[in-house]
């Protein structure tokens, strides 16, 4: 895994959670946080 | 209990970058993960306000990183297709005089890049000619670090004041007219310290020649543009009004204008300044016709945390006019410049790739960084960390606090190594603050973003843009000896003028001036 995957994975996550902030969703919620957390983990496992 | 744990994730980013010397988007991610638990463990933000605060950190950024894109992009087009070595060239032509040549450069020319890209590209730019010029490297570089820092905070298309301004909530132009009164001395400031750098005492007083009058004018041109409400160009038409002024003093002390052939490389100066003057231009046409409509916006939902903090409705959260936003027009400016090089005959397509794979590089950890930064800024902001925080601070400080305040910039910018992400973590807070002491929030608003535009020159990305474009990697050490007192001492000039302003005169400003 690059640094560019995972800046490109902040596309779909800022969809789900901005499709959960207006629809007030729990789950898709929940997802887009845990995959934020998921990523922000990754930097230490990341190529430089 | 509350304050402590307020301050955590400010604490574990400070200690990952200092002591621990972790990059910016590893440090971020442990404090936007310390911020995300603190908020839901203890502060009460349940899972859709969580939802609600982390999404408006990624809309924030995408708003930031729009701007820093579309500037890196512009800024890897002119240098490869070499635009930016015909400027710099004519330059030199124009100044003969060693000291002038070093006051220009490192004070008004690199401000002018700043004004126009920044984001590290003074430094990089404005360094290697002054060392190539056969100035002292650790001379050169602290001199652009500190020169250029005065214009940082208005400077890249204006990406750190529009961020103040959307994260404090405040009326731009008004936060404009706070940062202008802070600006004014920093820019004196800093001209002085390159002045001094360049010879002690005997060349600051030489160099007031020079300051003082390009001051005066850079103050008004500053004013000026901010009433026009051409808030994205501030930087740049501020800095390159100084650069005409210093130039024009040196031509009437010399005594001489005698005609003199332009450098003209592969391109005509009139042809690499293109992108630029079209910047200028397409800001002004746009701003003569009402396109807001023209916008991308989002919303957001009301909802009061565990705490009873509660955080209101958004129905139009950092709004991208698309007839307004920096990033369509940078990028519009750079459409002209390829048409121009393919005009001129020296388009290529392999370079094009290059510009291309340059600008995704250097993006990529900027960009993380910046989404792990912002969203833990609006982790903390609506779970009411900062509010907590901020009380705090201004139970202890009382009264004194404006004296204090712009250290609190200076250490944002010092930590990340950038005036924006600097403003995003404690914009909010300082005018939380300001409103907890009963004086004018704009001011403060104003004083943040130019304490941490100073404190941009003591960022470790920074220092190690400079060291590693002067040589002199390794001898980091050296070049913080150097840069931390001006900047240190222009903050504390800066709190004291604040405190006055606040305190003393109670001066109050919004709306208009």
């Amino acid at each position: 895994m690059t640094k560019k995957t995972l800046t490109a994975m902040f596309i779909p996550i800022f969809v789900l959670l901005y499709a959960s902030s207006c629809s007030g969703s729990i789950p898709g919620g929940l997802a887009g946080v845990l995959l934020f957390i998921a990523v922000a983990l990754a930097q230490f496992i990341v190529k430089r | 209990m509350l304050t402590i744990l307020s301050l955590l994730p400010l604490l574990i980013l400070l200690s990952c970058l200092l002591a621990f010397k972790m990059t910016t988007g590893r440090a971020g991610a442990l404090a936007v993960l310390a911020a995300i638990l603190i908020a839901f463990c203890f502060f009460g933000l349940d899972l859709l306000g969580l939802t609600v605060a982390m999404s408006k950190g990624m809309t924030l950024s995408l708003y930031v990183l729009l701007i820093i894109w579309s500037a890196v992009f512009l800024y890897q087009l002119v240098y490869e297709f070499n635009a930016i070595d015909v400027i710099n060239q004519n330059i030199l032509i124009f100044i003969k005089d060693p000291f002038t040549q070093f006051l220009l450069l490192a004070w008004l020319f690199s401000s002018v890049l700043q004004g126009i890209a920044g984001f590290g590209v003074p430094v990089i730019i404005v360094v290697p000619i002054l060392i190539h010029l056969g100035f002292d490297p650790l001379a050169s570089v602290a001199a652009v670090l500190l020169g250029h820092s005065w214009s940082v905070s208005f400077g890249s298309m204006g990406s750190s004041f529009f961020t103040i301004a959307l994260v404090t909530g405040l009326e731009q132009q008004s936060i404009g007219y706070g940062m202008a009164i802070f600006d004014s001395v920093a820019m004196i400031m800093m001209g002085l310290m390159v002045c001094y750098i360049y010879g002690k005492w005997e060349y600051v007083k030489k160099g007031m020649v020079y300051i003082i009058p390009t001051s005066l004018v850079m103050i008004f041109v500053m004013l000026t543009v901010l009433y026009l409400k051409l808030v994205s160009l501030v930087g740049l038409l501020t800095a390159l009004s100084g650069l005409i002024t210093m130039y024009l003093i040196y031509c009437l002390q010399e005594k001489q204008r005698k005609k003199v052939d332009l450098y003209k490389g592969n391109l005509t100066l009139a042809k690499a300044l293109l992108p630029y003057s079209m910047i200028i231009a397409l800001s002004l046409l746009f701003q003569g016709f009402n396109l807001g409509k023209y916008s991308i916006a989002f919303q957001y939902p009301a909802f009061v945390t565990g705490l009873g903090y509660e955080v209101a409705q958004q129905s139009a959260y950092a709004k991208i006019k698309i007839f307004g936003h920096p990033a369509p027009i940078i990028m519009l400016s750079a459409t002209a410049a390829i048409l121009v090089y393919k005009q001129s005959g020296i388009w290529d397509r392999e370079k094009f790739k290059n510009v291309l794979n340059r600008t995704i590089n250097s993006s990529a950890s900027t960009s993380t960084s910046l989404v792990f930064l912002i969203t833990m800024a609006l982790v903390m902001m609506d779970s009411g960390m900062t509010t907590a925080l901020a009380l705090k601070v201004s139970e202890i400080t009382g009264g004194l606090y404006p004296i204090v305040a712009p250290f609190f910039g200076v250490l944002g910018s010092f930590i990340t190594g950038s005036n924006t992400n600097s403003n995003v973590i404690f914009g909010k807070f300082q005018v939380d603050l300001a409103a907890a002491l009963g004086v004018n929030g704009f001011i403060m608003a104003g004083l943040q973003s130019i304490a941490g535009s100073i404190g941009v020159s003591l960022g470790p990305t920074t220092i190690l843009m400079a060291s590693s474009a002067s040589g002199l990697t390794g001898r980091e050490s050296e070049i913080y000896k150097i840069v931390i007192k001006p900047v240190l001492l222009t903050a504390l000039i800066m709190g004291i003028l604040n405190y006055l302003l606040l305190i003393v005169f109670r001066l109050n400003l919004g709306g208009v001036l």
